[in-house]
């Protein structure tokens, strides 16, 4: 996908209260087999597109970056992550296109976002710099995850 | 006992310094460049094409078992290592230079010049890729991929649009962080701003390290890793990753904790006589 738009998440009492530390938007299962992309995210946001000003006041909270696979050379296959049970006997390492897990860090952003009610969206737009021949960034379809999860920190 | 370490047994080895693209004179960058130049004319396994290969085609792609990992920071140590002993095997003292990028909002002066002063080609400024590397990239899945294996000289569009560079404040709050996996994670993610704000081959893994500006990019994270390690205990990395072996290096984790036992550290720069 080019962009994700959060059902609204609740925000707990001590994040509404403004009592933690740090917050951090933890993104699970990222898939980076593809090209390069950086995935923009954003709380609270109204109409927010690849030239939606990079400030807080934008709802911006930050970013993550995928430096991409590329593509596959391979066989049929050759890039497949397997999705079956290991074998506890199997010390080779984790097929190298296993997805990853991305951290964003939104304490600063999240103290504004928590004034604005309590509950929290966020929207994600990835962009990949301007194609060739292009003269502003555009977006791009290679956002994949499995979860997105809120955590706060005391 | 690694190379480098001040120890009784080995006193007369002297830990040298990586040095600020910036700050470096004439005559250390165009050292720089002749031991480049060599390394790059070398075609056989202690060559330029090998090393700049491990990272992605042809072959291994190598570091799909270091990106998104805890192991990133060490397995690009051992790599930035095992390249600058390649390169310092052209018979040149020199030390893979970083590229302060909070700085120095531009591609190095040194790495944007095609031509040497004495009119040669600045091995600093592109690389010609192998055929094998290009051929394999031809059919890739994804069209980014196909599109650069059809530019065999390495080149770059920085800054374009909708990309950017890590800031001084954004950097000092990483350093911040005294948790291993927040550090590595958020410090990854900045490093790949890098690679996507440079364009070219630099935003495509296959072929990210054939650009040299790569070499100073990673050092720069390698130094801002040490600078980490200064201010948190230098063994602060999981258990788990001290063990596990960087391929195809032939280090652990473990053996490039600290960089003095690899024979380097980094200084802003450094002047040199001798007797």
């Amino acid at each position: 996908m080019e962009r994700f738009d959060s059902e609204p998440l609740p925000l707990s009492p001590a994040v509404l209260d403004g009592e933690f530390s740090a917050a951090d938007l933890v993104f699970y299962e990222v898939d980076h087999s593809g090209e390069s992309f950086e995935a923009l995210v954003f709380l609270n946001p109204s109409g927010v597109g690849p030239s939606t000003p990079l400030k807080l006041e934008s709802g911006f909270a930050g970013s993550f970056v995928v430096f991409g696979h590329g593509g596959c050379i391979g066989d049929e296959g050759h890039c497949d992550v397997p999705t079956f049970h290991k074998d506890p006997f199997d010390s080779r390492p984790l097929h190298p296109l296993t997805p990853q897990t991305k951290m964003v860090d939104i304490g600063e952003a999240l103290q504004e976002a928590r004034k604005q009610g309590d509950h929290l969206t966020v929207s994600v737009l990835a962009t990949v710099p301007g194609a060739e021949g292009a003269d502003g960034p555009d977006t791009a379809d290679a956002l994949f995850f499995s979860a997105m999860r809120l955590l706060a920190y005391d | 006992m690694a190379t480098g370490a001040p120890t009784p047994q080995r006193q007369a080895v002297p830990v040298r310094h990586r040095p600020n693209i910036a700050e470096m004179t004439a005559p250390q960058i165009a050292e720089f460049r002749t031991a480049l130049a060599k390394l790059q004319k070398w075609t056989d396994d202690r060559g330029y094409q090998r090393w700049a290969g491990v990272h992605g085609l042809p072959g291994q792609m190598y570091c799909d078992l270091a990106h998104g990992q805890p192991s990133f920071l060490p397995w690009h140590r051992a790599y930035l290592y095992r390249f600058e002993r390649a390169l310092r095997d052209t018979g040149h003292d020199v030390m893979l230079p970083w590229w302060d990028w909070t700085k120095t909002r531009e591609v190095p002066a040194a790495y944007r010049e095609t031509k040497r002063p004495d009119g040669k080609p600045n091995p600093m400024s592109s690389v010609r890729i192998n055929d094998l590397a290009l051929q394999q990239g031809a059919n890739a899945t994804r069209p980014r991929t196909r599109f650069l294996a059809g530019k065999p000289d390495t080149f770059r569009e920085s800054g374009l649009p909708g990309t950017r560079l890590p800031t001084h404040a954004q950097i000092t709050r990483v350093l911040g962080y005294h948790d291993f996996g927040r550090f590595t994670g958020n410090l990854e993610d900045y490093h790949g701003n890098v690679h996507i704000w440079a364009g070219g081959h630099m935003t495509d893994i296959p072929y990210a390290a054939y650009d040299p500006l790569f070499w100073a990019h990673h050092c720069m994270i390698d130094r801002l890793w040490r600078m980490w390690q200064l201010d948190n205990d230098q063994v602060s990395i999981p258990a788990s990753l001290r063990n596990q072996v960087m391929e195809p290096f032939h280090l652990t984790a473990g053996q490039v904790l600290d960089p003095t036992t690899l024979g380097y550290d980094y200084a802003l720069s450094f002047a040199q006589v001798r007797p």
